[in-house]
């Protein structure tokens, strides 16, 4: 079957192509070339006038795992204001901040997204992660798993293990619980959390352990580095949320000397504390530092004002900041010893001074990092917004004259505070399509994705190209997953099942002698069934495995 | 004003004999305020797993979208009254699940039995039951955190577990008997019971009052008696109650002296069991 996209105006930033009119053919869910004139076009769809991107790619949303459904869980009024009926395609669903699995699917996808990562899978939870994100149809997913708090490597670390030694670990780790990456929250913090800690600053030593997150960052980033991971650690900080916390921010950033690093939901890591109320922005700061550092990337996890819940394995910030939740319920618990999970809902209110300004931060760090290939669009889903007002955010930042309208309508005070304002930039299509499509394929090393080059896989939306862009990216007029028409107009015409991205680092298997003792004697599960094995997510041609290559070729760090 | 008076009330009458639940939330002053009749008969209600029009399920008479009549209502209908927050609906027999649920406002009658959760989540309001009503009359749903949180409830007859479950403000009033743990988890407001309340009356009872004109089967062993009290304010509860309505005003009759037991004292231990003397 041989497909042609006829006449857009094509947004392919991985070849360099803003804009060009172009055709875009498809042979078996591949991007090819142009096909000679003697082979039949099966079916033409004109896109004259509209905009073609890759399929966007969310690189860093809670769609599944353990904490997600402690959410789903802990809100039936957010399931029972926001319910989907069944379709002769779709099945029912429900839920705004924290949506069922299917629902979550078919919503990313109304909206030209085709790929999502779960960024914080637990050991102990990877089989639930990963079925739910079975469950999740048409997008692509993956995982981060979760390290730096574990038992298992706060001992290796106490007993000052060699650098190889972790790296088998780490490998092992992401290998056996099929993950695309590593992500560390509050480095060493949840499990001071247990010691009684209800604090852990960058330099601050855990009681017991008697290390620091300095080393626990550097260390996980080495092993990345020494594996040949291609997308950097993935670091939640320390001090999440803490009026000040920019200083520990930079200070995060200065410490990897040169290690990569990406920075995720940085707008909750970069308050200051100037002004009456002790709390300001640190975001120019912030861009200045990641403008200056070539090894450190970021996602934004910008605020909304909205009903939502924050679902996070942060446990002493959610225990800091449960006082705040609304509704007033919440929950911190301890998984199997190994790590942690705080579920707090939030109501960011635009009348807040707090809520106001981080929204504000969000937008001005977005503004003032220049280079977009290093800064993710993200809300850190369902932490700072649903991902459904991805639409609204990039209208915030394509246009100003909006911005300001909506800087107008936030708490005075806030508003006063903040340059965002005064900042002129407004993005342009391609760099939208940087900082959804490409940017994250290339930072997780998706080589066939993001992308619109001849053998990359048929990920595509097309958009109307229309002046206000919330309306544009809401519903995109054609979405194709690996070469099939999936939505058409935002409502889903087919479904199909994307597949799940791993990699494979190489690592001396001998490292599960020491793991089996560990684990037989302090988990609740034997070694050999707490590993998610292929066949489980392959699940009889249900689900598929992508494998990718551990290749990081800028290991001059 | 006098020409108001000349409008009927809008009537659905059910026409043929349901089999599956329906949900009547659409149908609510608020939302038909201004709607002229053709466009109510289109109005989408789900019934079971379909979608059906208001005209295919009901005969539509009258015009008066603030007071609206439910002819033949049966205990299928769910819902009923949801968010509604003005007018009057009044409903000839039986209701199923949910009637008046998030009510902000308006009365409801409804002549015949309700089902469960009458009342949760109200704000403001006023419902009136004139038979029976089953679970959770003024409860909380599966995972929320209040039940009633304002308004008024009055039942004729009697209702079944957990009456006022985590109610947090308004008052309930049961002329009939209550089933088991009525009040349970109870924040705040105000249960009253003309008849006999069932076993473990007051169970996590927070704050609160439940007056009781009979010992309980049983209370949770967290209650302590604390002894004998002529207590004004019933006075006042009692003559207001009977003031606003004909079927109360024996109340008036009522001596404000109680037996006080105050629990429960496993949780926050400021709720009390006014029980009548």
């Amino acid at each position: 079957m041989l497909i042609k996209l006829a006449g857009g105006k094509v947004y392919d930033p991985m070849h360099g192509v803003n804009g060009q009119i172009k055709d875009i053919f498809i042979r078996n869910g591949r991007i090819v070339d142009k096909p000679s004139k003697d082979e039949t076009i099966h079916k033409t769809y004109d896109v004259k006038g509209r905009v073609v991107m890759a399929g966007g790619i969310d690189p860093h949303t809670h769609i599944g795992g353990g904490k997600v459904n402690i959410a789903r869980m802990m809100l039936p009024e957010d399931h029972e204001q926001d319910l989907v009926s069944r379709t002769p395609l779709t099945r029912a669903g429900c839920g705004h901040a924290a949506p069922s699995t299917l629902t979550a699917g078919y919503r990313y996808v109304e909206m030209g997204y085709t790929a999502g990562f779960e960024p914080a899978m637990l050991q102990a939870n990877a089989r639930q992660a990963h079925m739910e994100m079975a469950d999740t149809p048409i997008i692509d997913k993956g995982a981060y798993v979760m390290l730096g708090n574990d038992d298992m490597f706060m001992r290796m670390m106490a007993q000052g293990v060699e650098q190889e030694v972790m790296n088998d670990y780490v490998g092992w780790t992401i290998s056996n619980f099929q993950a695309m990456a590593v992500k560390v929250v509050n480095p060493g913090g949840i499990s001071a959390f247990k010691f009684n800690q209800r604090q852990l600053d960058l330099d601050e030593k855990h009681t017991h352990y008697q290390i620091t997150p300095r080393d626990v960052l550097k260390t996980l980033s080495r092993s990345l580095v020494d594996l040949k991971v291609q997308h950097p650690l993935h670091v939640h900080g320390c001090n999440l949320g803490v009026p000040g916390n920019v200083e520990t921010t930079l200070d995060t950033i200065r410490g990897m000397e040169g290690l990569p690093m990406h920075m995720t939901h940085i707008q909750f890591h970069s308050f200051a504390t100037e002004g009456d109320k002790n709390f300001s922005s640190g975001a120019a700061r912030i861009a200045e530092m990641v403008n200056s550092h070539k090894n450190i990337s970021i996602d934004v996890g910008q605020i909304m004002f909205n009903q939502t819940v924050t679902a996070s394995g942060d446990t002493m910030r959610q225990y800091a900041g449960h006082s705040h939740g609304s509704p007033n319920k919440w929950v911190v618990m301890d998984i199997e010893c190994d790590n942690g999970c705080g579920v707090v809902p939030f109501k960011y209110t635009d009348k807040s001074f707090v809520n106001a300004l981080q929204w504000a931060i969000g937008l001005e760090t977005f503004l003032m990092v220049d280079d977009p290939w290093r800064v993710f669009l993200t809300t850190d889903h369902p932490n700072g917004a649903p991902f459904t007002s991805y639409p609204h955010l990039i209208r915030l930042l394509m246009d100003r004259s909006f911005r300001n309208d909506m800087l107008h309508t936030v708490n005075k005070e806030a508003a006063d505070m903040t340059v965002l304002g005064s900042i002129e930039r407004e993005y342009s299509l391609y760099e939208i399509a940087i900082m959804t499509r490409a940017a994250p394929a290339k930072s997780l090393g998706l080589t066939d994705r993001g992308q619109l080059g001849v053998g990359a896989a048929a990920d595509i939306a097309v958009y109307k190209e229309i002046d206000n862009k919330e309306k544009m990216f809401e519903k995109p007029e054609y979405v194709f997953k690996d070469g099939e028409l999936v939505a058409k107009n935002g409502k889903i015409v087919k479904v199909t099942q994307g597949t799940t991205h791993v990699i494979k680092p190489d690592y001396d298997k001998s490292i599960e002698k020491s793991l089996d003792e560990f684990y037989k004697k302090y988990h609740t599960v034997a070694l050999d069934n707490i590993v998610v094995s292929d066949d489980e997510i392959i699940d009889e041609g249900r689900g598929s495995i992508t494998q990718h290559h551990c290749s990081r070729e800028d290991t001059n760090a | 004003m006098s020409q108001n008076k000349m409008i009927k009330p809008l009537t659905f009458t059910l026409k043929e004999k349901l089999i599956q639940r329906i949900d009547l939330s659409a149908l609510i002053p608020n939302q038909l305020e201004g709607k002229p009749l053709e466009k109510i008969a289109k109005i989408k209600i789900a019934v079971g797993n379909k979608k059906l029009t208001v005209e295919k399920l009901f005969d539509i008479g009258g015009e008066d979208t603030q007071k609206i009549i439910f002819k033949k209502a049966v205990d299928l209908f769910d819902s009923i009254g949801r968010n509604m927050n003005q007018g009057s609906i009044e409903v000839r027999g039986s209701v199923g699940d949910r009637a008046g649920q998030d009510m902000n406002g308006g009365e409801l009658t409804i002549k015949g039995n309700a089902g469960d959760w009458v009342g949760t989540g109200m704000r403001d309001g006023r419902i009136e039951v004139q038979k029976n009503a089953r679970k959770f009359l003024g409860g909380a749903l599966p995972g929320q955190s209040h039940g009633l949180r304002g308004g008024t409830i009055h039942v004729f007859g009697d209702t079944g577990e957990r009456t006022g479950d985590k109610m947090r403000r308004g008052m309930i009033v049961v002329e009939g008997n209550t089933a088991d743990y009525t009040g349970s988890r109870m924040i705040a407001g105000t249960i009253m019971i003309c008849g006999q309340a069932g076993s473990n009356t007051g169970f996590g009872m927070k704050r609160g009052t439940i007056i009781l004109s009979d010992q309980p089967t049983s209370m949770p062993a967290t209650f302590n008696e604390c002894g004998s009290f002529e207590l004004a304010f019933l006075k006042l509860i009692f003559n207001s109650l009977a003031n606003s309505n004909q079927r109360l005003k024996n109340l008036k009759e009522n001596s404000s002296w109680v037996t006080r037991y105050v629990g429960d004292l496993s949780i926050k231990g400021q709720g009390e069991l006014l029980i009548l003397q």
